[in-house]
Formats: structure tokens, sequence, C-alpha cells
């Protein structure tokens, strides 16, 4: 062989080709692991830029760039050639041929396994709840503390929460006494009245009610004990149910979810099925922002350069609800926070105003307050408040202060009268006897979905025993609760102890308040004066000026206009604030959608899952789809997530146990040992067999295997109405295919073999032959004499690899 | 000629000195150093003589040691629960000089006595800065308000708060423990919190301060003494505070577990303690200390619940001891021995020098072992752990080697590297805790798996013996530098045959390729090198192959392109380039060492800045 051919050949087979490639595998997979340091402080995160954020590449998509795959090639083919035309096959070089034998097989293995390879994950609930009414109406939620159910139909009275879920009850009667399993306590209002109901997965027979006692320290009894009967309302069936999940959510994808709102003849939506549109390219760490106007951000952020995204994403399911139209994505936003802001225009008045509140440190704070609704008139809880006057009289009674009055009385006992209440925990007596009370709380504007309004919390205490009573303006709604017990928002309104009569008048408290009018631009400013009685002083304000408030503080406005509008838009977080645990959960897209007339533009959120509905929902993952009309009228209900692929049978999770270190589960992760989900699949004729996944120990099931991903930890209240969990409620399985696993191991077995028989073995060979040869050389210059020393010329050293 | 110039030159032999003892000297000094060592070790981590405290002197707490806590899956010693949380308030040096124990309780007791005092660490000196420049404002603004411009205090008295509050922040920015007084300003508390927001540079530092700062309340301290077991003797059942024993009510679980007598004595033991303590009665404090000691474990005496006295008792011992990582100044001590020996070849100096070898080696090996023995786990689930093991595994390595391999050309070489490597790990656990935390903690359940043993193990041996293969590297790199400093023909020495082979195989004289009478000490370090090159060659890979079996059945892939991987692949790339370039290159030697070098530096970048800096999925080991 000889010209090009051989000088190819010649090239391939050349050692310093293999080095060269080697170092450029090295600084590849340097650069795009690690990233380029800016600067000697390489302990500080800042110093390292990120070179895989310069091409919207993820970790996986760099390792499995044209670049990396080009390197491999060459790498391999250099391997083979070089290991054909340069290493005689002997013994001598076996170890060499098995090591680059053995990287063959794992690129091999490799390309087969990354080729094929799937990966993603499946939350699975442990339990879904369904109740059902005589006719065949349904009403389902996945069991969730805080979920509510309700039916379709608006007309029927019942009102369902999960009051509270406890994983692991204690089974204290029975054949199974001792075991533990899942309970969820659904609080039901039938119209009729309030009851708890009390549900065990695996044992519907314990299903009982609790219902409302006398007794302020043992709140809630048992119905079988109260009225002997398990249940109060028959006609109402719940039961427990598993919770099948079909799909399994693609690691680093991203798709657009589309479906129908089909309302039926009283209006009732009917979605339809979630119709998936996968994305297939778009950006993973730069913001596309087509115009600063486009999103929010705080003084001092720098927003990226103008750039929109042209990303179309084309439907290709025949169920689409919009099939034959693409929807593009024409903006990106890494990281932020979708926000409600007002912005001036329009022609209704709406003032709307942003203030900053400072102080001699330098503490600054920034609100935006609006007059309406009213929920974004006030901030500080109260403490600032804005209004429109429509004339003079109205800044009257605005500068009016009314004290808060508490009165409880005890008739034959006395009455103790609290003008200008505060919650300080002060016992104080009620006349002259054994009762005395507290107050413990001051609520202007409580929301307990129901009813809201002010509200007085108050320990009373007859001498005997202690209990709370939640005493309201509206003296229907007062109610009361043991002190250790919780007061529930759905108990029904009963006072225990009618000798003790409280009435609650709120007061206006001293707030600062913001007035805007009655012309368009007067802007005042009411402030309290010292003493507390008197009427608020009257401050002029204009925008920019800073206004003392309090002794070291001040407010200035920093902007104000009486006609507005509200527009949703994304917060845009600085850089420095951006957390890396949050991954893409912050991120979100605006798209554009035909609607027929023209384009509706939409900014979607991401979503780690697509739940189907408000009700379907796991705990910590929110559920916010977005609607948009057609011309037609047509309804369709939007959604930004991941990727979904279908799991072999649908799963749904037995069981779900925390085990523990020693003094059980404290809170924190380290006192905990593993995590076992007891997963079953549902097959054509029945369930399979249960398999017990846990971290380490993956299970297979119909061509994936399942991994114990993530799991569901205890969870803290997250306002009035929300329970808090004590965990346990789901369980995420990682889900993969390992196509070509065994291959690669193959390889990489027989490269560590190849490697102990070229650095050990082989010195050994070479060591034997050399004696021989020289023992014949001596042999043959001595003849008679047995060699003890060889004296003979060295044969040239050998390379233990050559 | 000079040392330097005849190690370059083939013919190179030890000089044999008879009749003189020119190690003799040495040998004394060294051994008197040794001494003093001994001394003085148990003292080594305190920071100060404690000052004067008769109170604090007169506590015997000793009785203490052998009190068991519960911390989050764990029991562990007080004195050892005490070092965990006072030492992410005060940091790994000790508050006045006194042990952890007494200062957890003292915080715990009279917590006004630190509201003032320099008692909560800043680690990060930006954050320190940023602290003392807020300050610097708050006291201007004071001083504005207060000062002598104002007319309440004389230029002097101004003058001497500046001075004051300069020495203080000089101390502050040296030390890093300030006031919580100081901590609680209001200018300090806006810089905190927007420092707090930069989730890149400072939040994870402010979030530390702010942890140190709740850490030191006294309900904290207090609601973290888990003193008492569950008295149902269940395995996962919750242990509590002797604050909860005395705060239940009839009734309760807890009150009704424990017989009347039992339950009454200690919460009087436990009142009288408090009591005692609140007005430094020591005496009293100490008579407590007893009744507790007696107390406590009778509650539970069964050992799956209450560990044994004397696992308690070792376990305060070795946290008292500053866990041992004096060691390293052993190792750094043999090290002087043993490279005379490897330069001169005095036999006395490698007797010395082993000698000292060896008894580090087995310190390292009981500080190791009892590790293992307080933990109830093979002590390699942690950077602390990971690195202390690691050498550890170089040394038996080396150990091994020298003794079996004694007469080989190579003796000392792989005692020295050894040295080195160890000394400098455990040095860094000892002056840098803060990132090499030795406090004992449960494995995160992802670590409960048997190729934690295999593949962690596999990997950080072969990382000890990178290490060491660039420190017979650095040296051979010395040498030649020497050389051509001086101006000597540099020559090219390697071992002709490589590395294991360089002992396996024989010349024409029927001597090991190193043992010839033309090899130069530069080809016996170029052997070293190589041996060490090779072997970890082979485990570097083994590990990396084993990581991705445990990786495939843990995470569901064996090979996810995560930093830690990567870097470790790297570093293998980083030998397969020497091992090919040796083929290629004429000057093995110094392509060989430098490479190496690299190969270490590539190493150590994958151990210290992917894991403190970079994240991933392998951010616990």
């Amino acid at each position: 062989m000889a010209g090009a051919p051989k000088r190819l050949l010649d090239l391939f087979s050349s050692i310093p080709l293999g080095l060269v490639t080697l170092t450029l595998l090295f600084i590849y997979s340097s650069i795009g692991s690690a990233g380029i340091p800016t600067s000697w402080r390489i302990l500080e995160p800042a110093s390292w830029t990120n070179v895989r954020e310069v091409f919207e590449l993820s970790e996986f998509e760099w390792f499995h760039w044209w670049p990396f795959n080009v390197l491999i090639a060459l790498l391999c083919l250099n391997i083979i050639v070089a290991t054909i035309r340069r290493i005689p096959f002997n013994v001598v070089n076996l170890g060499v041929w098995m090591i680059h034998s053995g990287i063959l097989v794992i690129a091999a293995g490799s390309v087969w396994y990354f080729g094929a390879k799937i990966e993603g994950d499946a939350p699975i609930a442990r339990r879904q709840i369904r109740a059902t009414l005589p006719g065949g109406m349904e009403a389902v939620s996945t069991a969730m503390p805080g979920a509510r159910l309700g039916f379709a139909d608006p007309s029927l009275p019942y009102r369902m929460r999960v009051l509270g879920i406890t994983p692991d009850w204690e089974l204290l009667s029975g054949d199974d006494a001792g075991k533990r399993v899942y309970k969820v306590s659904l609080l039901v209002d039938n119209g009729r009245e309030t009851f708890v109901r009390e549900l065990l997965a695996g044992y519907p027979q314990y299903t009982e009610d609790l219902v409302r006692s006398a007794d302020p320290a043992q709140p809630w009894a048992r119905a079988r004990n109260v009225r002997g009967t398990a249940l109060v309302d028959d006609e109402l069936s719940v039961a427990l149910e598993y919770e099948p999940q079909s799909w399994f959510y693609v690691m680093e994808s991203r798709a657009l979810y589309l479906r129908e709102i089909r309302r039926d003849a009283s209006g009732v939506r009917i979605p339809t099925p979630w119709i998936e549109r996968p994305i297939a390219r778009m950006p993973i760490w730069s913001d596309r922002i087509a115009s600063p106007a486009s999103v929010w951000a705080d003084p001092g952020t720098l927003l990226p350069p103008a750039r929109s995204l042209r990303v179309d994403v084309p439907a290709l399911d025949p169920e689409d609800p919009l099939d034959g139209t693409a929807i593009r994505l024409a903006e990106y936003v890494r990281y932020g926070e979708l926000q409600r802001r007002r912005v001036p225009g329009g022609d209704v008045l709406s003032p709307a105003v942003g203030v900053t509140f400072a102080n001699d440190a330098g503490l600054r704070q920034s609100f935006q307050l609006a007059v309406s609704p009213p929920e974004e008139s006030r901030v500080l809880d109260g403490a600032l408040e804005f209004h429109w006057i429509d004339d003079e009289a109205a800044l009257d009674r605005l500068r009016e202060v009314i004290a808060a009055r508490l009165e409880i009385e005890v008739p034959g006992e006395g009455i103790a009268v609290t003008p200008d209440i505060v919650a300080d925990e002060q016992w104080r007596p009620v006349g002259g006897g054994s009762f005395r009370f507290r107050v413990m709380q001051i609520t202007d504007a409580l929301d307990f979905g129901q009813w809201s309004g002010a509200l007085a919390v108050v320990e009373l205490s007859d001498g005997q025993r202690t209990w709370q009573r939640w005493v309201f303006e509206d003296p229907a709604n007062t109610r009361e609760a043991a002190v250790d017990g919780a007061m529930s928002a759905h108990s029904a309104p009963a006072v225990l102890d009618d000798r003790i009569v409280t009435r609650f008048r709120p007061g206006r408290r001293s707030a600062i308040r913001l007035v805007a009018g009655p012309e368009r631009e007067t802007l005042r400013l009411l402030v309290p004066v010292p003493g507390g009685s008197d009427p608020l002083r009257v401050v002029p304000v204009r925008v920019g000026a800073p206004v003392p408030i309090a002794s070291g503080m001040t407010l200035t406005i920093d902007r104000y206009a009486a006609e507005t509008r509200s527009e949703v838009r994304p917060l845009v977080v600085p850089p420095n604030q951006r957390s890396r645990e949050v991954g893409l959960l912050a991120s979100m897209v605006r798209v554009s959608v035909p609607t027929g007339d023209g384009y509706d533009s939409h900014w979607l959120p991401f979503h780690r899952y697509p739940f189907d509905s408000a009700d379907r929902t796991l705990r910590r993952y929110p559920y916010r789809p977005t609607t948009v009309v057609l011309k037609d009228g047509r309804e369709i209900e939007m959604l930004f997530s991941r990727r979904r692929e279908r799991l072999p049978r649908p799963a749904v999770l037995e069981d779900f146990v925390v085990k523990s270190h020693i003094g059980g589960f404290t809170g924190s992760t380290a006192s905990i040992l593993d995590w076992q989900s007891r997963v079953k699949f549902v097959e054509s004729d029945g369930w399979s067999d249960p398999i017990l996944v846990s971290v380490n120990q993956p299970k297979p099931y119909g061509g994936l295997w399942y991994f114990q991903a993530q799991w569901d930890p205890p969870d803290q209240s997250r306002g009035e109405t929300d329970p808090g969990s004590a965990g346990l409620n789901y369980t995420v399985l990682g889900v993969a295919n390992r196509h070509g696993v065994l291959v690669q191991l193959f390889g990489c077995c027989l490269s560590v073999v190849g490697m102990i028989y070229a650095f050990y073995v082989k010195p050994y060979i070479k060591r034997r032959r050399a004696v021989r040869v020289h023992a014949e050389l001596a042999a043959s210059t001595s003849p008679g004499r047995r060699p003890d020393r060889i004296g003979a010329p060295p044969p040239a050293p050998v390379e233990v690899l050559e | 000629m000079r040392t330097a110039d005849r190690c370059m030159n083939p013919g190179w032999r030890c000089p044999r000195r008879r009749g003189r003892r020119p190690a003799g000297t040495v040998l004394h000094v060294f051994l008197v150093l040794l001494t003093v060592t001994a001394v003085t070790l148990p003292a080594a981590g305190r920071q100060s003589p404690a000052p004067a405290d008769t109170f604090a002197d007169r506590l015997d707490l000793r009785g203490l040691d052998r009190l068991a806590v519960h911390m989050n899956g764990r029991v562990r010693s007080f004195e050892s629960h005490a070092t965990a949380l006072i030492r992410q308030v005060v940091g790994p040096k000790r508050l006045e000089g006194r042990s952890a124990s007494f200062t957890y309780l003292d915080m715990m007791i009279r917590p006004e006595r630190y509201e003032s005092l320099d008692c909560i660490w800043v680690q990060n000196k930006l954050v320190r800065g940023e602290i003392r420049r807020a300050l610097e404002a708050s006291l201007e603004s004071q001083i504005g308000q207060f000062g002598s411009a104002a007319g309440r205090l004389t230029p002097a008295q101004e003058q001497g708060f500046r001075d004051d509050f300069r020495r203080r922040m000089d101390g502050f920015m040296s030390h890093g423990r300030i006031a919580p007084v100081f901590l609680t300003d209001p200018f300090v508390q806006r810089r905190l919190q927007e420092m707090s927001a930069d989730v890149v540079r400072t939040a994870k530092p402010v979030e530390r301060l702010a942890s140190a700062m709740s850490i030191r309340r006294p309900e904290v301290l207090s609601r973290s003494l888990n003193f008492l077991p569950p008295p149902s003797g269940a395995f996962d059942e919750p242990w509590h505070t002797l604050d909860e024993l005395a705060a239940a009510r009839e009734g309760d679980r807890l009150r009704e577990g424990l017989p009347p007598g039992l339950r009454d004595e200690i919460t009087s033991a436990w009142s009288r303690f408090r009591e005692a303590w609140r007005i430094e009665n020591a005496e009293g404090v100490n008579d407590a200390v007893v009744r507790l000691t007696s107390l406590l474990p009778a509650v539970n005496d069964d050992p799956e619940i209450y560990p044994a006295a004397a696992r308690l008792a070792w376990e305060s011992w070795y946290f008292r001891s500053s866990n041992l990582v004096w060691i390293w100044i052993i190792y750094g001590l043999a090290l002087v021995p043993l490279l005379l020996h490897a330069v001169f070849r005095w036999p006395a100096a490698r007797r010395v020098g082993m000698a000292m070898f060896i008894g580090a080696v087995l310190l390292h090996t009981f500080s190791v072992m009892l590790r293992w023995y307080v933990s109830g786990r093979w002590p390699n689930s942690n950077m602390y752990e990971a690195v202390t093991t690691s050498v550890w595994f170089s040394a038996v390595f080396a150990l091994g080697f020298e003794l079996f391999l004694r007469r080989s050309p190579l003796r000392s070489l792989i005692a020295i590297a050894a040295c080195v490597a160890s000394a400098v790990a455990l040095m860094c656990a000892h002056f840098l805790p803060a990132y090499l935390d030795p406090s004992i903690h449960n494995m995160m359940p992802v670590l409960h798996d048997v190729w934690l043993y295999i593949h962690t193990n596999v990997i950080i041996f072969s990382y000890a013996l990178i290490f060491m293969a660039a420190v017979s590297a650095f040296i051979y790199l010395v040498l030649r530098l020497a050389g051509w400093v001086r101006g000597v023909e540099p020559g090219i020495a390697h071992a002709t045959a490589g590395g294991a082979a360089s002992l396996i195989m024989v010349g024409s004289d029927g001597r090991g390729m190193l043992e010839r009478s033309r090899t130069t000490f530069a080809q016996v370090l170029d052997g070293t090198t190589m041996i060490l090159m090779e072997l970890s060659f082979i485990l570097l890979w083994a590990g990396i192959v084993m990581g991705a079996i445990w990786a495939d059945h843990s995470w569901g892939r064996p090979w996810g392109w995560d930093p830690k991987e990567v870097f470790a692949l790297n570093t293998f790339i980083v030998l397969a380039v020497l091992v090919h370039l040796r083929i290629r290159t004429r000057d093995k030697g110094l392509w060989t060492a430098i490479l190496a070098v690299i190969g270490a530096a590539v190493m150590l970048f994958n151990w210290v800045v992917i894991n403190f800096t970079i994240a991933g999925l392998h951010s616990y080991a």
C-alpha cells in the first residue's frame, strides 16, 4: 500500500493522533463540565463561566454533541487501526489488546445505551378520594392535605375538604391491631351539619364519622358513641382508592399541553384530555426577551439584550384542539416570577401607587397599592392603606381613629370592657368571681372562605377549665375551641358556655392612609398623631419627595397614576439571586396563539407535571393553566411542562414508608435510613405482583426500571385553611431503560483485566523469556558450563506496552 | 560533585561513611522532637489558655462524657454532640479555651454572658468585611447623634470609642468571631439581608451565620439536648429532653413510662444542675452530673438503644483529642530522616524514619479504627472521612511495600510519598476543619449500599496513590531543575522497563532493572512514579467502573456526566496520556513526572473545586 491510503493509515495508527485526541477530549470535558475560570479565585462559584450556557446545551447534550461524538469516533478509529497495525497479537501484547478491545466495547455499548436511553420520573399519589351520591354523582380528588372535593352539580350542598392525613395511623383494634395504615380525615359539610369522615386505606369497614361534642377538651366525638351509628350521612359514600399513574415525564424535555374546555348545558366545565406538543429545541439557560416592556425588572437588574425567540411548536396529534396551527414561542424567561402589576394607561379611574419605606439604616421596602380590589389596597398587615375619595367629607371620615372594643359579660358576676384592645395575653378578671380572660389575637380581616371578618381570639377560664372563643364582629359566627384542640374553619358556630356573653367591635387602627382625590392629581398622606386618639394629620405629598412618618423613617411615593390597567408579566430575577436548585421550575415562556382573528399572547409558567386539574395536583407542585378563547368561542387551556411517555401499565402506590434510624423520623433527612415504595401495576386481568422499590434497590417491570427518586416530606401549614402535611402522600419514582449496560460492563472488565495483564503479567512473561534467551546465549558461548551469572550483553530494554 | 549532580549521573551509589555517625545527631534531635510532640500533642487545637474562672476551673464535667444524646437519628456522646453544635456557632477553635461541653451548657444556662462576647464565627472573609463596613457606618451614625458634635461626648471619649471599635474590628477580621450584639445592629441586619439575596456569593455564608445565631439561643440548645432515651425501649420512639420530662403532665406517655422514683430523681437532678450552674456553684454542678450519669443510662439499658459507657467515653475522648489529626506532625517529622536516607543512604536515618513512620501509621490506624467504632460504620462517607481514610490507605500500602520490598532500590521513597500525602491530608483536616468537618453524622440514604465500601475505597485509594506518585515525580523534577540550574548535563533518566516491570524484570546481570550499577537516583524516582501510576491507573479505572455499576442501580444510569464523574475520567485520561506518551517520547522521565503532577492536580481539582464549588450528585463525597 502506498500513497494517500497509506498516509491515512499511518495517521490513524499514530500515537500522536491518539494523544492529541485524548488531550482534546480532556479539554472538551473539562470546559463542558466545570466551565472556564474567569479569575484566580477558583473556589468562588462566581469565578466560573459555564460554557454550555453559550451553546444552550445541558450537560447531557454537551456530551452528545457532534464535537464530542467526532472525538470519540476518532479515538476509536485510532485505537482500531493502531492496534491492528502496530501491536502484533501475541501473548505478550494480550493485555494491550484487551484494554483496547475493552474501550471499543464500552464505546459500542455506550452508543446502544445512550442511543436508546429514556429517563424520567413518575409521581404516584398514595390514594384518591372518591365521594359518591345516590344516582351516580361523583367527586374525585387526589388525597392531599387541604384538598377540596365538590360535586359538579353546584346545587348539591356538599362541601368537602381534607382536614388532615396521618400516613402511619396505628390500628388499635381488630385482627390487624398494631398495623399502621394511611388515614384521611375528610371534613364534610352536607348543608345540614358538619362532620369528619375518617377513612382508612385498605379498611373500608372501619370508615366512621366524628361529630362535634360539647366537651371543649375533646371537640370531636365518634358518631358511633354519640348517636349510635358510625355514619351520620348514609347517602354520602366516600372511599379511598388507588390513584393510577399512566405516564412518566422525560428529563430535560419540554412540551406544551393543550386541551379544549367544553361546557355542558348548565355551564359546568368538561375538560378534554391534555394533548402534548413536544418542543424540539429551545433555550435552556439564557433569557430571550423581545423588549424590556415585556417583563418587570427591579431597579438595578440588568436585562439581556433584546432578542426574541422564534420557535414554532406544531401539532403532532390528530386530537390536538388546534390541529394544523403552530403555536409560536416568542419569549423565554429562565428565572422569573409572574406578577400582576399596574401600568399607567386606559381611561378608567383605577388609581395605583408605588411607595417605598426607608429607615435611617438604609433599609428600604417597596410596595404597590391600588384602590381596588380591596386586597391590593393595604400592605404591612393594614399598616398602610390606599384610598380614593370623591369629596373632602370622605377625607374627614378617614381621619377618624376608632378604637377596637371588647366586652365580656358574665351575668351576675360583672362585665369587663376593654377599649382599644391589644393581644397582650394578660389575664384579666371578669367581675369579682373566678371568671377571667385574656386576648390572644386580633385580626382585622380573617378570610376563611365561607366567612370573613374581624376577629378577636380570646382565652376564657371559669376557674375549672380553659378554652378559646373566637369572637367575631358578627355574633352569629362566634364559636369556641379547646385550647389544645384545633379550631376548625368549618366547625359549626357553637358557644359552649353561654353564661359568658362576648361582644367585639373592631377598631379602625391608626394606620397610615394614603389618599388620592377628589382631584386626580391630589395625593395626601394621613399620619397618626402621637397619642393615638386624635384625628390623623394630613400631609400633602408629591411623587419622589420623602415624607417623614415616624422617627427615622420616611415614605416616598415612587409613582402614581389615576388611570391604570393591570398586566401580568414575569419579574426577572437577577442572576446573582438565582438558586441552582430551582432548575427550570421558575422558567416561563410566552406563547403566541392564533385565535382566528389575530394572535393572543400569554406567559405560561413551567410545570413539573401537567396535572389534569387542580384537585389532582400534588402538594408543592403548582398548577396554573392558561385559557385562551378563540374567535369561534372555543376555550383552549394550555400548560408548559415536560414531555411524557406512557408507562407499560398504569402504576399505583400501595404503600410508602420511611425507614428511620434510632429515635424515629425527626424531620431531618439525617434521621432517614430509606424510603420504600410498594408499587403494583394495573394489568388486564387484575394487579401485577407488587414490587418494592427503595433507594439502591430498583425493580424492573415491563421493560423499564423503577428507582426511588423523591418523596413527599412533612410540610408546615401555609395558611389558615391549610392544615399542614405529615408527608408521605406520594412518591416519585425514577423511570429508565438500561439497554447496553451489560455490554459496557463487559468492556470495562475486559479493560481492567487487560491493564493487570499489561502491567503485572507481561513483565513476568518477558522476564522468563529474557532469562531463557540469556541462558541459551550463555550455553552457546560456554559449552559445558552452567551459567550461574549471565554475562552476555543484555538485550535492548523493552517498554512495558511496546 | 554535589549531591544533586551525582544523583543525575550514572554510577551514583549510596555514600557509606563507616566510622562516623552523622545520623546520630539527627536521630537524637528527632527523638527529642518526638518526645516533645507526644507531650504537647494533646494540647493541640486549643486556641489560647483559658482565662481564670474559678467556676469553670472547679467544674468536673467528665461524667457527661458517658451520657448519650440523640440528634437526628444518631446517638452520640455529649461531648461529640456539643462539639458538633458549638462548632457551628464559635467555629472550629475553642471559645476561651473551654471545652465544647462547657460552652454548650454555659451558653444554654447563662446566655447573657455571650451577648457581648465575640462568640459568633463568620467564616467568609467577604461577609466579615461587609459586616465591619456596616458597623462602621452604624458607629458614624451613632457618633453623629451622640458624639462630641452633639455635645454628649468629649472628643477624647469619642476617640476612645473609635479606638476600641477599631481594635475589636481588627480582631474580628483576624479571628472571625464577633459578638451577637453587633450582628443585631440595624445597619448589619440590612447588609446581611442584602447579602442573603446574592445566592452566588454570600447567601450561604449569611445562612450559616443566621444558623449560628439561632443555635446559640438557649431554647435551641435546650431543645437539642435529648438526654432521655425512650422508656418504652422501642427503637424508633423519640428521645426527649429533660426539660420535656419536667414539663410532662399527668397522663403523658413520657411521664407515665418512667417509674415515679426515677422520674423525680432525674428531674430533680437536672433542676439542681441548672440552678447550680446559674449561681456558679461548681460543687453543686459536679454532684448533679454524678447523679445524672448514674440515672439516665438506667432509663433504658438496652444496648441497642443506649450505647455502652465505654463507647461514649471513647467518642468523647476522640473529639477532645482533636480527632487525632495532629498525627500529621509525626508524619512530617518522619519525612526528614527518610529523605536523608533516600539521598545519602544512611541506614540509621532509615531506621529512625521508619520507626517514626510506623508509629504514625499505627496512630493513624488507631484513629481510623476508633472512628469506625464510635460511628458504627467504616469512615468513608463524607469529605473528612474520605480524605483521612484515603491517606491511611496510602500509609498502610507504603508500610507493606517498605516491609516486604525493603531490599528494593525504592525503599524509603514509597514511605516518603505516603508521609507527604498523609501529612498534607491530615494538616488540611487539622487546619481547615470548616471545610473538612469531623463531626459524625448518619449517612445519606443513598449511601447505604455495599458499593459505597467498594467503589469509594477503591477510588480514594487510587487518589492517594496518584498524590504519592506526584510526590516522587515532584522530587524528580526538582532534581532535574537543580541539575539544569547548575548547568549539569541533564541526561535522560528514566526507568527503562517502566514501573512494576522494573521490579519484576532482570537485566543480563540477573539483577533487577533498577539495581544495576549504572542506575541513577532519578531512574529510581521515575520507577517509583511509574509503579504508583500503574497501580492508580488500574484502581482509578476499576473505581470508575464500580461507581458506574452503583450509579446504574442507584440513579438509573451508569454514567450521567456529573462533574465528579467527568473529572475522575479526566484524571484517567491524563494517566492514559502518560502511558502512551512514554512510548513515544525520548525524555520519558521528564514527561512522566510532568504528567504525574498534572494528574494529581486534576485529581485535587476534582476533590476540592468540584466538591466545594461546582455542585453535582456527588457533593457529599
